[in-house]
């Protein structure tokens, strides 16, 4: 028949992986990364960071032209830091994406099904009963991470029937949890400690006290998750479909959506472990791609991953220059840079529609 | 005769103890057009389910070229059978291309993409229903009937020897469904899959269909060629109303000319 036409259809149509744009992403958040590294209460130029970072590598050997405090301050504080804010923002923007793929809806985040609840109540508890921390101070972690692996839990088992899990039970459930925990949150806030302050700037996040453990715990979560999302990110497409439907299209439905609960929860948890409830990096990467770029999760994934990295080290970066001697949480800039942009994507997107 | 390929036996159905399908015995050829007609809440939807193995039966066996497909897996089921359900959620930002693409999945690994050949076995069957032109364009830009038949591309193109398709007509206009009825016809003509369509219009049943099975309360009340099922009195037993059947003054078929309820 016609051959030539359909050849032609094919190029036009066909998927094609979008090389361009990933070059692109990593660029940006490279450049982000390196500069977010110079910038600080001491300026370092890119070129002493660079010297400095392979001095630390048996193979260069430069010679040590800056004061000693430099190498301290990027070694010990800001690399660490721009490290973790780097790997947590990728970490809550796929995380993000799995979730907005799995409830098939955009106004999905990461902290829908109870995550950030459960992280807050387990480091509430740690921050306002003394003696636990006396223990060990490094526990508000660990605690943060099994509330938020507990928070889910719970609301998976609700939504659990014989059949498989129900998604729209799920996002219900995660509501009671986290009304519930929250409740209980406040509860022992007023209760144990006067002070809320600690509490209340864990809640907002903060990178204020990054090592590099943190990065090394927190990226052994975030591989393996990113890895299973990238290979099951095309059944996410299928998933767009009702669920009968994507059953028929040789989904085995209940086993994907388990992993991919898992996988983002995971991811989650260990993301707001050390950080905090770093909030809106989930909602508003995917989307930025999704009005920029792609709605293929197999595109959406990745690069919601890399602009994620990229917006969060743009974000703390701020928090901890633009006020001189300042930390402001994370959570207020996220919310001051993030939400202009997103309006403007929304209305950009309007134009289009009715143009 | 044709070769059997799709073949249910005494399938028996029942939820929370309330019986769906009582032993109901099904058959339908290679390259027919099965119509599954009877009024609602007759099983219609439970036997397509039970095909499409969303819901499993208490009793009886599904078989597929002989094959029992109780144990095949999702996969190897997705393989056998293309189900278009009856309302379909569109994703509104994909394409008529990605969304007919999504038929090639039950062949892809994970990690992989679509071949140039499932990009072309796509192109092909957005052709055959007659889309081409809309390829590129994103479904919350079509209209109804070009939804379904992008639906039905789909269903092409996951490239089954048996396809269900559960009501394609239903709100779409006389026009559209005659297309869609029409390329239907095209698709057995030109491939010799087996079809099973579920219909409420009995006169597009009796246009189109080989063969028609009559549901009534779970039990197959009649089965056979149109002219045979498609009777007033049939029509009258299940339905409960009264009909006038005519016959179509070329191709024969009958002509559902209904009157009133029964009193």
């Amino acid at each position: 028949m016609n051959t030539k036409v359909n050849i032609k259809s094919v190029t036009e149509h066909g998927f094609n992986f979008p090389i361009k744009l990933f070059v692109i992403t990593i660029f940006v958040t490279l450049v982000f990364y390196i500069l977010a590294c110079c910038i600080g209460s001491v300026y370092i130029s890119p070129i002493t960071l660079l010297k400095i970072s392979l001095n630390q590598t048996p193979i260069f050997n430069y010679d040590i032209n800056w004061p000693q405090s430099h190498e301290t301050i990027l070694l010990n504080l800001r690399l660490p830091r721009v490290t973790l804010a780097a790997i947590v923002g990728a970490g809550l923007a796929f995380s993000g994406t799995i979730y907005q793929g799995l409830f098939k809806n955009p106004l999905a985040d990461p902290y829908l099904v109870g995550a950030a609840a459960g992280a807050a109540l387990g480091a509430t508890i740690v921050i306002s009963v003394p003696w636990i921390t006396q223990i060990n101070p490094n526990i508000l972690p660990i605690a943060a991470f099994i509330g938020a692996m507990t928070a889910v839990l719970i609301s998976y088992f609700i939504a659990r029937n014989s059949i498989g899990l129900n998604l729209g039970t799920l996002i219900l459930s995660g509501v009671a949890i986290s009304t519930l925990f929250g409740a209980i949150t406040t509860l022992l806030m007023i209760k144990s400690n006067p002070d809320v302050r600690p509490v209340l700037s864990w809640l907002m996040g903060s990178f204020i006290s990054s090592q590099w453990t943190h990065c090394i715990i927190t990226l052994c979560y975030l591989i393996p998750c990113m890895i299973i999302a990238i290979i099951y990110s095309r059944i996410l497409n299928v998933m767009q479909l009702h669920d009968n439907h994507a059953k028929t299209l040789g989904v085995d439905l209940e086993k994907v959506k388990l992993i991919l609960i898992i996988t983002a929860t995971l991811t989650t948890a260990a993301c707001v472990s050390f950080v905090g409830l770093v909030g809106f990096v989930g909602l508003i990467c995917p989307h930025a791609i999704r009005l920029m770029w792609s709605k293929d999760y197999r595109i959406l994934v990745p690069t919601a991953a890399l602009i994620g990295a990229a917006f969060l080290i743009l974000s703390d970066t701020t928090a901890r220059t633009i006020i001189a001697n300042t930390e402001l949480p994370i959570g207020i800039i996220t919310a001051f840079c993030g939400v202009p942009f997103f309006i403007f994507l929304l209305i950009k997107q309007r134009w289009r529609i009715y143009a | 005769m044709p070769n059997t390929t799709i073949e249910m036996s005494e399938i028996e159905y029942s939820f929370n103890n309330k019986p769906i399908l009582n032993k109901v015995n099904i058959s339908a050829g290679e390259g027919e057009i099965v119509g599954l007609i009877g009024p609602n809440g007759a099983g219609k939807t439970t036997i397509f389910n039970i095909l499409s193995g969303s819901i499993k039966p208490n009793n009886g066996n599904v078989y597929i070229n002989g094959v029992n497909i109780g144990n095949l897996s999702i996969n190897q089921r997705s393989k056998l059978l293309a189900v278009a359900p009856q309302n379909p959620i569109f994703p509104e930002d994909m394409t008529v291309f990605e969304l007919t693409a999504l038929g090639r999945n039950p062949y892809l690994r994970l990690l992989s993409w679509e071949s140039l050949n499932d990009n072309q076995l796509t192109i092909q069957s957005i052709d055959k229903v007659g889309l081409l032109e809309l390829a590129s364009k994103r479904l919350k830009y079509t209209s109804g009937g070009e939804k379904q038949l992008a639906l039905i591309a789909m269903v092409i193109c996951q490239d089954t020897p048996i396809i269900l398709l559960d009501e394609p007509t239903s709100n779409l206009d006389i026009k559209n469904q005659l297309h869609i009825m029409d390329t239907i016809s095209t698709i057995r003509d030109t491939s010799n899959k087996t079809i099973l369509i579920n219909l409420h219009d009995l006169n597009l049943a009796a246009k189109y269909c080989d063969k028609i099975i009559f549901l009534k309360d779970g039990n197959v009340f009649n089965q056979g060629i149109p002219n045979e099922v498609i009777t007033s009195e049939n029509i009258r037993n299940v339905y409960g109303i009264l009909v006038n059947i005519l016959e179509h003054p070329t191709s024969l078929h009958p002509i559902v000319q209904p009157i009133s309820k029964l009193m």
